[in-house]
């Protein structure tokens, strides 16, 4: 009998543990790390590609060696600054941002010169640099905004109850700075060049 | 018999918490519901061409291809294609679960503008560069001039092709005539027979032995809880797990 009750003990156990951040707390944090991961990963995407829409635009507009050589430079320096998706660090993800971002806005001065030379405008590979360039783009608004989702869900499980109280009791893990966009980045999204066809 | 009436207050419960979800879940632009290969909100489609491209698409996945759906809609209130876009397929989550290999053809009437979504398995044969290509070059030119039933078959026919190196695609799109797609129809009803006698008495047996003994019971209460985790969305031309991480391309025409 009384091995019966101390089972049920056991369970119930269990499933409140279950119910309260036992599993989800983990999962929540390795989601966090899976999609910082893949922010990094699409911004190293992006930096493949930029080598050889340099070399394409190169070739038609001579004239602005000025702005290449910011992308180039941009490119390297966003290069060096990486992140380690397991050891979440606010400044070093700071650093990380303002690296991504002022390659953004190097490309984006790029993409406006490029207006000017029609011959460009209608070469095969840059047009099809350019389709990749813009996907690329796209993977890293999704991937940014998956992680700022990744991150909030984190958040509520270390914050809110009842899960938090699972938290504190066997995890303590600390709420996480939420990826906020600064302010040279919000400048150029603002005014972003819109790139026509 | 009360435990009947209990039985019938979970699915109730459980029914009416389902129900409650799709109220609150109102959004500006709310995710229409996947009825089938081809979602024509905007009746941008003649009827023939519609039906034709559904039989084709589903004919595809049928075969092992992948899960193409074409959505247009008249409007996407204020978000941008890409974001509407991403909000469909999330939902959606076309392809399959361990392939990704789904396809959203997706076009907005209103802001003439047209975005096809990749999913993630198949970023490697469809790129974003042939996508864009796609748009501009097939897509669009027929937009232009009106002919948005021909530009959307044909673009969805350039997208599975690329999707689908080892199907012979062209097979499968090339629409036969009324009389025979019935024939087709009729010759696959026939083929389904029917249940013997013998078949029929093992299922009752089966039946009987979940609800009238105590392990038939507790297996019957398992199986409810694995099918109420992973039997959403499967059958029919339902989404099934797809995941999809923002390629493709997007144009205008």
């Amino acid at each position: 009998m009384m091995a019966q009750i101390r089972k049920i003990h056991f369970s119930v156990l269990v499933l409140l543990l279950a119910g309260c951040g036992w599993r989800s707390i983990p999962q929540a944090k390795n989601a966090v790390e899976a999609s910082l991961a893949e922010i990094t990963n699409q911004y190293k995407r992006r930096a493949d590609l930029i080598p050889n829409l340099v070399k394409v635009v190169k070739g038609y507009a001579q004239h602005e060696q000025e702005t290449l050589q910011a992308v180039v430079e941009a490119r390297s320096k966003a290069s060096q600054a990486t992140i380690d998706p397991t050891k979440l660090d606010a400044e070093k993800l700071q650093d990380f941002q303002r690296a991504q971002g002022s390659l953004s806005s190097a490309l984006g001065r790029l993409m406006v010169i490029v207006e000017k030379y029609p011959d460009l405008k209608a070469d095969r590979n840059f047009r099809e640099l350019q389709a990749q360039l813009e996907g690329t783009e796209n993977r890293i608004a999704v991937a940014r905004q998956r992680y700022i989702e990744a991150i909030k869900n984190f958040n509520n499980l270390v914050t809110v109850p009842p899960e938090s109280w699972t938290n504190s009791l066997f995890y303590s893990f600390e709420k996480l700075p939420q990826w906020s966009v600064d302010e040279g980045e919000k400048k150029q999204i603002e005014n972003a060049p819109k790139v026509e066809f | 018999m009360k435990r009947a009436v209990n039985i019938f207050n979970f699915f109730l419960l459980t029914a009416l918490t389902f129900f409650a979800n799709g109220l609150y879940g109102a959004e500006p632009f709310s995710v229409p519901q996947l009825s089938g290969p081809v979602v024509d909100l905007a009746n941008l489609l003649d009827t023939p061409t519609k039906n034709r491209l559904g039989l084709s698409l589903r004919k595809l996945l049928q075969r092992g291809g992948s899960q193409i759906v074409v959505l247009t809609v008249p409007t996407i209130g204020d978000l941008t294609i890409e974001q509407a876009s991403i909000k469909v397929v999330d939902q959606w989550k076309l392809g399959d679960e361990k392939r990704d290999d789904g396809v959203l053809i997706f076009v907005v009437r209103d802001v003439r503008r047209m975005r096809i979504e990749v999913g993630q398995g198949l970023e490697g044969d469809l790129p974003d560069a042939i996508a864009s290509r796609i748009i501009n070059e097939v897509m669009a030119p027929l937009f232009k001039e009106g002919h948005y039933s021909q530009g959307i078959l044909v673009g969805t026919y350039e997208v599975a092709t690329k999707a689908n190196p080892d199907i012979n695609v062209a097979a499968l799109f090339s629409m036969p005539s009324t009389s025979r797609y019935m024939e087709k129809r009729n010759a696959v009803a026939t083929q389904q027979r029917e249940p013997s006698i013998f078949e029929y008495l093992v299922f009752i047996v089966i039946c009987f032995f979940l609800i009238f003994t105590r392990t038939g019971r507790t297996i019957l209460f398992f199986l409810m809880i694995t099918s109420l985790r992973g039997g959403r969305g499967s059958g029919g031309f339902g989404g099934r797990g797809g995941g999809f991480s923002g390629g493709g391309a997007s144009g205008g025409w």
